[in-house]
């Protein structure tokens, strides 16, 4: 199953969604209100158009997540690979390392955490 | 409503000068800082949102009241551009479309379409702050999910440029995908913009603009507001830049330039408006030298003296309550009533004939306070005033509120009213004083037998009212035809060749009775030159003499009689012929004779132009007619039927209204009402409504003759309708 799209400004939402489910709507309209400056009903519409699109559920006015922050971040990168590198994942890694500059802790991190996903 | 629609035309107008002179000086100063026009369009602001000023001898205002309020109240409204040649090819238009409709309907038509305007007017600012409304919450609802990115900013995918959005609390809104380094730019210029204020000034400019959406010069000078507040708020952040970041920021311009065809109240939105022009002014922004700066500033102030103030109010003098004579810078001088009246003929046509009272320049105009001066000025009108026929008399000047019925004739036997309300104000000062209802002989060919009267009352709509002095409205007097009368001696054969000698040939003679100074006969001629009509002639028998006197062509003699109705010695005769024509009422003509010592003449004459009776009626809901007489305050409402309900629309509301129209008398009675042993004439007029044809019903008048002023007055009146048998 391909995963949902998210727009920038439904990514900070769920970003506060993933920090404090589950949630009752009340509540997460409460906090999108003192994060975001949200209205009320702007929230409750922001949240109905996730639940169609397949993103969170809403039962009983309690707000769970269907898709995780992991699957969203891997779906943006695989789809950031396959627009601006033609798909080839060497390229992008490529292009990464040599333009951002890593510290020694960093790069010790980044091995271990490729041997651990092979 | 008509008072704020007129207030904001001059203004717009007024303004509308000053803003030409901004823009003149604008594309003059090219170099100058902008803030200076944003500063200049603030003033333009300012005056078109107060409605008064100081005035100024500086003002370069043509005109501060172009439409001046007081135009819906004349009856030939005149507008003051401050250009004559505009004044003079203008108002003769306004007048010959707008002049007063000659029938008794009170409406002023330049009024009507005044109100229309207003309410048109209304409706557009209706309609201009409604998009207003409506563009920004569209803006607002569709950034609601945007997200904070930092004080004052939020960020929102679905924008493709930067704006500002908010009046109290203005925020301004960026796209998610916008570069680091241009986005510097871009906030530096925003936030410009929040400190200049510009998120309440142009929401300001806007409403103004909604209350002008008709002047297309506003609509100008708020698209250069705009345009300057960008153009200010560039120069605010290019002017630390150095040559390199001028360029980014001019690409950045160029990449947010949006091509929006609309005209928005907000957001301020950074590629908005004239991108082209700011780009230009931000790649090649210098410093601007001292002496431009100077030489811009003059001008603002120049400009700001020249057209945020009024001109002096000098040629147009503002009437006051108190009497006119006292002010030296009015052009007249009024001359008080006087005996000595420098009335001259000044020109002659065949049936007209033109008055002037003092000069041309305006000096020795006659004033007139009441109907008494008035009358005895249309007696000083040439020989018989009610011989000619007058255009406008010039100079006439009037004190109180006089409305004048005047008719006249174009010398064609038929005939014209013509109703002027003559006020205080009144710049023009003449009245038709035609003479009236000049009701040429029929019968003759040439003018000996002109008749006329001069009437004059007070009518407003079809009502009767009384003077602003209060009186109510006094017998006319009026000049009855020169009598022509003769006498001869009585002989034996008076009746045959003492006429004849007196060029009396070929009559027939039939006696009447005999009265206090002789016999009484009436004389028709026989064998009448004209195909139907004759002459009549009263003659007098008594002692040594014979009194001739004629009375009107005529079909008949309808009515004579004899009967004293004055109290004095001496008869009065009274006689009434029918003229003939005039349709199915017929036309007569109504005599009282005097005959005393020898001597005849007319004391009463009425007929159907001569016809002072005083009725007027007005249509009122539902379905009635009051009909009033203004001599004697007689009141009487009579429900209208069958015809004449077609004056009405269904629900009883007048469609027009129609004028009460009284015939000549028909009928003549002497009675003595009031016991006093002296006869009261009880006559009889047919009336109607609308039509000549539709019988409305009788109007009657009782005259009693009234020895102080030698005339007859109407001591009572009554209206009884007509009621067809079912």
């Amino acid at each position: 199953m391909t995963t949902p799209k998210i727009f920038e400004s439904e990514y900070r939402f769920c970003i506060i969604l993933w920090e404090n489910e589950p949630i009752s709507s009340a509540n997460l309209a409460k906090l999108c209100k003192e994060k975001l400056d949200w209205s009320r009903t702007t929230t409750y519409t922001v949240i109905k158009r996730l639940v169609e699109r397949g993103v969170l559920k809403n039962d009983n006015s309690v707000i769970t997540s269907l898709v995780s922050k992991d699957e969203i971040q891997a779906s943006e990168i695989d789809e950031l690979v396959e627009k601006k590198f033609e798909g080839s994942l060497p390229a992008f890694i490529s292009a990464f390392t040599k333009h951002v500059k890593l510290s020694e802790k960093e790069i010790d991190e980044l091995k271990k955490m490729i041997e651990r996903s092979n | 409503m008509t008072d704020a629609f007129l207030t904001v035309f001059n203004l717009s107008i007024t303004a509308s000068w000053m803003v030409i002179a901004v823009l003149l000086c604008r594309s003059i100063f090219k170099k100058a800082p902008k803030n200076l026009f944003c500063i200049l369009w603030l003033l333009v602001g300012l005056r078109l949102a107060i409605p008064f000023s100081i005035e100024s001898i500086f003002s370069l205002v043509p005109s501060a009241e172009t439409i001046p309020p007081e135009i819906i109240h004349q009856d030939f409204p005149q507008i003051q551009t401050g250009f004559d040649p505009v004044n003079d090819v203008i108002n003769p238009i306004l007048s010959e479309t707008f002049a007063p409709v000659p029938n008794y309907s009170s409406v002023n038509r330049f009024q009507v379409f005044i109100e229309t305007v207003s309410n048109m007017w209304i409706l557009g600012i209706a309609v201009v702050i409604l998009y207003g409304i409506i563009s920004y919450t569209v803006v607002r609802f569709k950034v609601r999910d945007s997200v904070p990115a930092g004080d004052n900013i939020r960020q929102s995918e679905k924008i493709s440029t930067p704006f500002i959005l908010g009046f109290i609390k203005p925020k301004i809104y960026i796209p998610f995908k916008m570069d680091e380094n241009n986005l510097q730019y871009i906030l530096a210029h925003e936030r410009a913009h929040i400190k200049r204020c510009d998120h309440l000034i142009k929401p300001i400019g806007f409403a103004l603009l909604a209350v002008y959406w008709f002047n297309p010069v506003i609509w100008i000078a708020y698209i250069f507001l705009c345009r300057d507040i960008e153009l200010a708020c560039d120069e605010k952040v290019v002017r630390v830049l150095t040559a390199n970041e001028k360029a980014r920021y001019a690409s950045v311009l160029l990449d947010c330039s949006i091509n929006r065809r609309y005209i928005a109240a907000c957001p301020l939105a950074f590629g908005e408006v004239g991108v082209k022009e700011r780009i230009k002014n931000a790649l090649n922004y210098k410093k601007p030298v001292l002496w431009i700066i100077i030489a811009a500033v003059a001008s603002a102030i120049i400009i700001t003296v020249c057209f945020m103030t009024n001109p002096k109010n000098e040629d147009i003098p503002t009437p006051d309550n108190e009497t006119v004579e006292s002010t030296e810078s009015t052009k007249e001088t009024i001359s008080e009533f006087s005996v000595d009246w420098d009335i001259k003929k000044i020109g002659y046509a065949p049936y007209l004939a033109k008055y002037m009272c003092g000069d041309e320049d305006g000096n020795g105009c006659i004033k007139i306070t009441n109907i008494g001066e008035l009358e005895e000025f249309l007696s000083h009108l040439g020989t018989n005033p009610l011989n000619d026929i007058t255009d406008p008399i010039e100079n006439v000047y009037f004190e109180n509120n006089l409305l004048l019925a005047v008719y006249y004739t174009s010398g064609s036997g038929s005939y014209r009213c013509s109703i002027e309300e003559v006020d205080i104000n009144r710049k023009d000062k003449s009245i038709m004083v035609s003479s009236i209802l000049l009701m040429p002989e029929v019968f003759t060919d040439d003018m000996s037998g002109w008749l006329g009267f001069i009437e004059i009352k007070n009518i407003y709509g079809t009502d009767v009212a009384d003077y602003s002095c209060d009186t109510k409205l006094s017998q006319q007097q009026y000049s009855a035809p020169t009598l022509k009368k003769h006498s001869i001696e009585k002989t034996d054969n008076w009746k045959t060749d003492g006429l004849k000698n007196a060029g009396l040939d070929g009559v027939e003679i039939n006696y009447i009775s005999d009265i206090s100074q002789g016999s009484l006969y009436l004389l028709e001629e026989k064998d009448p030159f004209y195909v139907n009509s004759k002459h009549f002639f009263l003659a007098v028998e008594k002692d040594d003499q014979v009194l001739l006197a004629e009375v009107s062509l005529g079909l008949s003699c309808e009515y004579i009689n004899c009967c004293d109705v004055d109290g004095e010695p001496g008869d009065e005769i009274l006689v009434m012929i029918d003229n003939g024509g005039n349709g199915g009422a017929g036309s007569h003509s109504t005599y009282v004779y005097k005959v005393c010592n020898g001597n005849i003449s007319t004391i009463y004459y009425s007929d159907y132009f001569n016809n002072i009776h005083g009725f007027s009626a007005k249509l009122i809901e539902p379905f009635n007619v009051e009909v009033k007489n203004s001599y004697t305050g007689y009141t009487s409402t009579i429900e209208a039927q069958n015809e004449f309900r077609n004056h009405f629309d269904e629900q009883g509301k007048p469609i027009v209204d129609f004028p009460l129209s009284i015939d000549c008398i028909y009928s003549i009675r002497p009675e003595d009402i009031d016991n006093d042993s002296v006869y009261e004439l009880v006559c009889r007029r047919y009336s109607s409504l609308g039509a000549h044809v539709d019988y409305f019903g009788d109007a009657v008048t009782t005259l009693k003759y009234d020895k102080s002023s030698n005339s007859f007055k109407i001591i009572d009146a009554e209206f009884i309708p007509y009621r067809r048998e079912e």
